[in-house]
């Protein structure tokens, strides 16, 4: 938190600073909580420091993802709604790729950007985005809102979410 | 209320008046709501430093309730003593500001940076970030807004342990026993009670005017126990948001 | 009643993983419900995904810096099965996302794409459901969080290497006992004549009648024997689809329907 100037005083007995600071002294001088590393062994490491840095945490994670995952939505319900022809919809498309693209490279520490990366791939390769009628991006949401509510997000239920992708008609590994 | 703010302060600002000092004085049922009071002949400081930590303290200009521990019943006690036993020591439609302050502590199971981050990513724009290339590394935020003819300002951001002290200024003098043992113990329990990264808001909420009267506050005091709570689970509820509504 | 289709490992590789006009064909020529077997499953995981595994640590190696560094040696010294395959696949995903020079940002998608093959392969298609080589390397799947995911491909890698999971298996009783009949079937060349494209059949036979000098099939001997060991498990009067002659052979002797589709190559130049 910044500090600032006082903006309004409080009413109330006159504090006592530096009492308060002797006290507070011992607190005030105990390490930080230091960030979570896990043990990487030599053999991994070597491959890349991306994997050494420090662990999120969960919550974090969960925070973020539901960010962009509600940003990423808004877009999905206007095509959802309005999807007829590339004209129209392309600004939207735009707005739903720049955050799948964002989600997938920023992060990669949520196994949740492994379905936004199949997701971004099938949507882009060949624009399968303009083959996709309403309905589609209506059933779309509804798999975005379950896998990104799901509280133990695993890589079997990532698998289930793109199968859920792959049957609207988009390939997931299209390469 | 599904979060208790650590430390409240309801004023109440009144038109000074020399005549305010006789009648204070006369007054004998001001101390007997509570087991200590304090007086340096220019105010008079009521307070209870046992139990339900909080004070009144009355002045010529204004009287504030404080409390350093969160307890419905005692505040509900305390702020309806002061509206029974205000128009004793000041003339009714004299008042100029009724306000209600709130501190909280939101404890987030996240490191200070993460929520910074998060807090980065909430509330400032993706335009105005590339100013500072995405990367903040602590931020407070200010707004003065209204909701339901009352007026807040609402100040918030992420916050680590040592900090909270400077932000959350306990009430040492009027809610801590003055036995030594007993102090010691006390103030290391506050330390020891503080989360080690939270989400920190001040809200102050207030109306001013000329002429306001006792019924404008208890008005004032009814609307507060509605807006404030909400305000914040909104404000939080949008911050730290972890599943989305079908 | 819908065709049922059971393939081989050299129709789904191109299923899951090649140029969209390979899809396309497929897509147009498959119109029933596909399977698979755990058998089968395996030797795609082996044959395919084990190599872009190998792919994913050459690039990983210190000495290199980008995707057309490793190139040169890929090409040059690693002839497996399926590298030229896998070659196009690692450049279009790499280009498509713009890393082609950017080690790190490789190792990522690389890595991704891998885990999403894998789990692709698993959710997409029915299980034959007579699979008595009960191979457990083709239930392998890469299911750990991100931050083990290199240590997953690495132990995936080495699992399918293994050359001591027959033990986990029952592939000694399927080739020996259960199926001994059909084995001197094909050994026999039962009902075939010689044909043209017949040198990989003939090696499959050569293989067959060396089980009888071998203790145990393992994993090694076992990856000499596929092609019949899923013709084999093709159910009668369901199309074994693949791209292999000696299938032709194998069907005919066994009295299996099949089809054998043209290779990627033919696909795309046509």
């Amino acid at each position: 938190m910044i500090q600032q100037t006082d903006i309004a005083s409080t009413n109330g007995g006159a504090e006592d600073l530096i009492t308060t600071e002797q006290i507070y002294r011992e607190e005030l001088e105990k390490p930080q909580v230091s960030p979570k590393y896990e043990y990487i062994d030599p053999f991994f490491r070597s491959i890349s420091t991306e994997f050494t840095r420090e662990t999120k945490s969960h919550t974090a994670i969960i925070i973020e993802r539901t960010f962009y995952t509600k940003k990423m939505n808004e877009s999905i319900e206007w095509l959802s709604e309005n999807h007829k022809s590339p004209i129209e919809s392309t600004p939207h498309i735009q707005r739903l790729l720049a955050n799948l693209k964002i989600y997938k490279e920023d992060y990669f520490d949520d196994p949740y950007s492994s379905f936004i990366s199949a997701l971004y791939d099938a949507l882009v390769f060949n624009d399968s985005w303009i083959n996709l009628e309403k309905e589609h991006y209506k059933e779309l949401k509804k798999i975005m809102i379950q896998i990104n509510n799901k509280s133990n997000l695993n890589y079997d239920a990532i698998d289930k979410a793109i199968n859920k992708i792959e049957k609207l008609g988009l390939d997931s590994t299209p390469f | 209320m599904k979060y208790s703010p650590r430390k409240s302060i309801f004023q109440i600002r009144y038109d000074p008046k020399l005549s305010f000092y006789n009648r204070l004085y006369k007054n004998e049922n001001l101390s007997a709501e509570f087991p200590h009071w304090q007086t340096d002949k220019l105010s008079i400081t009521l307070r209870d430093w046992n139990e339900k930590k909080h004070s009144i303290r009355i002045a010529h200009e204004s009287t504030s309730f404080e409390s350093d521990y969160y307890n419905k019943q005692y505040e509900e006690e305390a702020i309806s003593f002061i509206t029974n036993e205000i128009l004793n020591y000041v003339d009714d439609g004299t008042f100029q500001r009724f306000g209600f302050r709130r501190y909280y502590l939101i404890k987030q199971d996240m490191l200070f940076s993460e929520l910074a981050q998060i807090m980065n990513l909430k509330c400032i724009t993706q335009e105005f970030k590339t100013i500072f290339k995405n990367q903040a590394d602590d931020l407070s935020i200010t707004i003065l807004s209204s909701i339901n003819s009352n007026d807040f300002r609402l100040t918030l951001g992420p916050m680590k342990k040592e900090e909270m002290p400077k932000w959350i200024k306990y009430n040492i003098d009027n809610h801590i026993s003055p036995e030594p043992n007993q102090r010691v113990k006390e103030l290391g329990k506050i330390f020891e009670d503080y989360p080690e990264v939270a989400i920190f808001l001040d809200i102050d909420y207030f109306l001013s005017g000329k002429n306001l009267t006792l019924e404008s506050l208890k008005n004032f005091w009814e609307l507060s126990k509605i807006d404030i709570p909400k305000i914040i689970e909104d404000v939080v509820k949008n911050l730290i948001e972890k599943k989305i509504k079908k | 009643m819908k065709e049922k289709h059971f393939l081989d490992t050299s129709v789904l590789r191109p299923i899951l993983s090649s140029p969209p006009k390979v899809k396309a064909y497929y897509k147009s020529v498959l119109k029933g419900e596909k399977y698979t077997s755990e058998y089968v499953n395996m030797e795609f995981l082996r044959g395919y995904i084990n190599s872009a595994i190998e792919f994913y640590f050459l690039l990983a190696m210190p000495q290199y810096e980008s995707f057309s560094d490793v190139l040169h040696i890929w090409s040059s010294k690693f002839q497996i099965r399926e590298h030229k395959n896998i070659e196009i696949m690692i450049a279009s995903l790499l280009k498509h996302n713009n890393c082609l020079d950017n080690k790190e940002k490789s190792l990522k998608v690389l890595a991704d794409y891998i885990r999403r093959l894998v789990g692709k392969l698993q959710n997409t298609f029915k299980n034959i459901g007579n699979d008595s080589t009960y191979c457990p390397k083709g239930k392998l799947r890469i299911s750990s969080n991100y931050h083990k995911l290199i240590e997953t491909l690495h132990s995936f890698h080495d699992t399918l290497c293994d050359n001591e999971q027959y033990r986990n298996c029952k592939i000694n009783e399927f080739i020996k006992q259960k199926n001994k009949a059909s084995i001197e079937r094909i050994i026999g060349n039962v009902g075939v004549t010689n044909g043209k494209n017949k040198a990989g059949f003939n090696k499959l036979v050569s293989n067959l009648k060396s089980v009888e000098e071998t203790k145990d099939i393992t994993c090694a001997y076992c990856a000499k024997l596929g092609d019949a060991i899923i013709a084999i498990l093709s159910i009668d009067d369901w199309s074994l689809e693949h791209t292999d002659y000696s299938f032709n052979y194998l069907c005919k002797i066994l009295g299996k329907k099949h089809r054998i589709h043209p290779y990627d190559k033919k696909i795309m130049d046509s």
